[in-house]
């Protein structure tokens, strides 16, 4: 059936309306929640990295607390790096992001260094694509364990971390060590403490 | 995720876009019209071509479109949100419009083109490939000229998998498929094979 | 636009009753006009999102939920929708019903958005959607057209859970809900099947599947109906 030019814009104004409007009013209800997913999707990784206890934490706004009470950032002026709070109020773990590329894809993580003591003490991946069961174990615990504990020798200025590779992902493993070798020297030479 | 600035070079992409992170092989998208065009070659030639012709115009504008006015600084002061959860139906909008236009276009100024074409235009507009790298462009956080080459790359990977698997259902004619195998079926098997034989392509380049 | 893309299963004077063209339809759209088998539309995400079976039955959930609804808007609107911008419409319609379905996974079910990604965007130009809307909802009323999208929503997800079965189980030899919160071990000690994991094992599970469905009998269903 025809309509008239008038009437198909009409009509076409008024259900533009009607969809943008039902989706702003969706928005509203799940904004928040979706937000706070957003954001415990990140603080989560931070609290595994600084060796913060999450098992009775499910829900995002749980882990939410759980940051507001154990971490605040470290310096004001470089926002992504977060300190552990302790009771004596010495700062003995600082939770640093770093990236890099990997064989497949970016890999992205948490390092947790000790700033006084020149030790890493965790190290967490967020974010990768590696090969499944070869370059993709760096998130298992065999891998991440000889992070806990590593000192950080410096050689010429620069860090050169005794990491273990994965047998069978040799890339992977010798990408994982050159970001982190470039993140720990950067966050060394820049200090965190005055 | 989405503010970090995204450092892979322009080469990179494209060589990944068609060989490692292929749309179709890698990401399945395209496989309605794919599987329902790649039964000749000139068939195939032609529907590939329309559809880098779109994916690059396309994902350019849709580039543009996300982050000069969806998520821009200008309309979040002006509205006190963002548009961001529109960031679909504006792209697919964005390429049913242009889809239209094109049609409009060769309609007026290349009646024999339009003939040829007529029938591809509606299917490229729900092709799901090119929506997709629209999103995947987001999601990768390119900028302008990293997103237009991966527009194009995709487009070109796309085409790449539409003629090798008319090339194999030509082939295929003088085979004996057994007959609960016959039509999708053997389609998919082979397309998993061609799939298969990309992946060993892996390694030679990423995209971050 | 003119025309559309040919989409098969077009709608046809029906028999009967009501009630008993409400289990014609029915039928139809999960075995006789399977989507993915017959029809093959949907097939992209059929493959991209079941790697697991848990992902498998979200998105079979999510696309049947926004072919029921866009059919049934579409049907309620076939009267009045211009012709000149009907392909709009629906799209406006479908993208409407699949941000709310984004939406509500960002809020309610985090961790499934995160691993569906912009598949769940991609429900839009989901074939099957746009398909039934062309097909069936602008020509019939709204109960029937539920119907009918709900028939091919559920045999969408039908084939979407047992690829999702296959791949799981034959690429990681146990089925995870969740972060791991039901864990069925299936096959102790399985080695890591990676093709299947990946995508060439998708296509070829699809491909055997499909294979299965006609050599049950499918392809003589709709061989009797033409």
């Amino acid at each position: 059936m025809k309509h008239s030019p008038l009437y198909t814009i009409l009509f076409a104004a008024a259900l533009g309306v009607a969809c943008a409007g039902l989706l702003t009013v969706v928005r509203e209800l799940t904004a928040n929640r979706s937000e706070a997913n957003r954001l415990a999707e990140r603080t989560r990784h931070i609290l595994d990295v600084l060796g913060i206890d999450r098992s009775g934490a499910e829900t995002s706004d749980e882990i939410l607390a759980l940051y507001r009470e154990h971490v605040r950032p470290d310096r004001p002026e470089n926002p992504t790096s977060y300190a552990r709070l302790e009771p004596d109020g010495k700062v003995k773990a600082v939770a640093y992001p770093f990236s890099g590329t990997g064989l497949w894809g970016p890999i992205k993580g948490y390092v947790a260094l000790d700033p006084d003591s020149r030790t890493i003490l965790s190290v967490t991946f967020y974010e990768q694509t590696e090969t499944p069961g070869l370059g993709g174990n760096i998130v298992t615990h065999e891998f991440r364990s000889q992070f806990e504990g590593m000192r950080i020798p410096i050689r010429n200025g620069r860090a050169e971390l005794p990491i273990h590779a994965i047998s069978g992902a040799t890339m992977t493993s010798r990408r994982v060590e050159a970001m982190l070798d470039q993140a720990v020297g950067r966050i060394l030479k820049e200090g965190h403490r005055p | 995720m989405n503010g970090s600035v995204n450092e892979t070079g322009a080469l990179v992409i494209f060589l990944a876009a068609i060989f490692t992170n292929n749309i179709l092989l890698t990401y399945f998208l395209g496989m309605c019209s794919f599987l329902a065009c790649s039964r000749e070659f000139p068939t195939a030639i032609g529907l590939g071509a329309a559809v880098t012709f779109v994916m690059t115009a396309t994902t350019i504008i849709n580039h543009a479109v996300y982050h000069h006015v969806l998520v821009a600084p200008w309309l979040k002061e002006a509205l006190g949100f963002d548009l961001e959860h529109l960031q679909f139906v504006v792209a697919i909008a964005v390429i049913a419009g242009f889809v239209q236009l094109v049609e409009m276009f060769i309609e007026r100024f290349s009646p024999r083109l339009y003939y040829a074409l007529g029938i591809f235009l509606p299917l490229i507009t729900v092709n799901c490939a090119i929506l997709g790298v629209a999103l995947f462009m987001v999601n990768f956080g390119f900028n302008l000229w990293q997103a237009a080459w991966y527009g194009l790359a995709s487009g070109l990977g796309w085409t790449l998998a539409i003629i090798l698997l008319a090339g194999l259902r030509r082939k295929m004619g003088y085979s004996n498929i057994p007959a609960a195998f016959q039509g999708v079926s053997i389609i998919m098997i082979v397309t998993g094979v061609i799939a298969l034989a990309f992946m060993g392509f892996t390694g030679m380049v990423s995209l971050q | 636009m003119s025309g559309g893309p040919t989409i098969q299963g077009a709608a046809r004077p029906m028999p009967g009753t009501g009630k008993e063209r409400g289990i014609l339809v029915l039928k139809a759209g999960v075995w006789g006009n399977n989507p993915i088998a017959i029809q093959i539309l949907g097939v992209c995400s059929a493959l991209a999102v079941t790697t697991r079976l848990e992902n498998a039955l979200v998105m079979g959930a999510a696309v049947t939920f926004v072919t029921v609804m866009s059919s049934l808007m579409i049907s309620l609107l076939r009267h009045w929708v211009p012709r000149r911008i009907r392909m709009i419409v629906e799209v406006a319609l479908i993208s409407t019903f699949v941000i709310i379905v984004d939406q509500f996974l960002a809020a309610y079910y985090w961790d499934m958005s995160q691993r569906l990604g912009a598949y769940v965007g991609l429900i839009i130009t989901n074939c099957i959607v746009m398909g039934r809307a062309e097909a069936f909802a602008l020509h019939e009323k709204p109960g029937l057209s539920m119907i009918d999208g709900l028939a091919n929503g559920l045999g969408y997800a039908m084939i979407l859970a047992i690829i999702g079965l296959a791949r799981e189980l034959g690429g990681t030899g146990r089925f995870v809900f969740g972060d791991g919160w039901w864990t069925a071990v299936a096959i102790p000690g399985y080695p890591e099947n990676h093709v299947l994991k990946l995508a060439p094992g998708a296509f070829i599970a699809l491909g055997f599947l499909v294979a299965l469905f006609y050599s049950l009998g499918l392809q003589k269903e709709v061989e009797a109906r033409k």
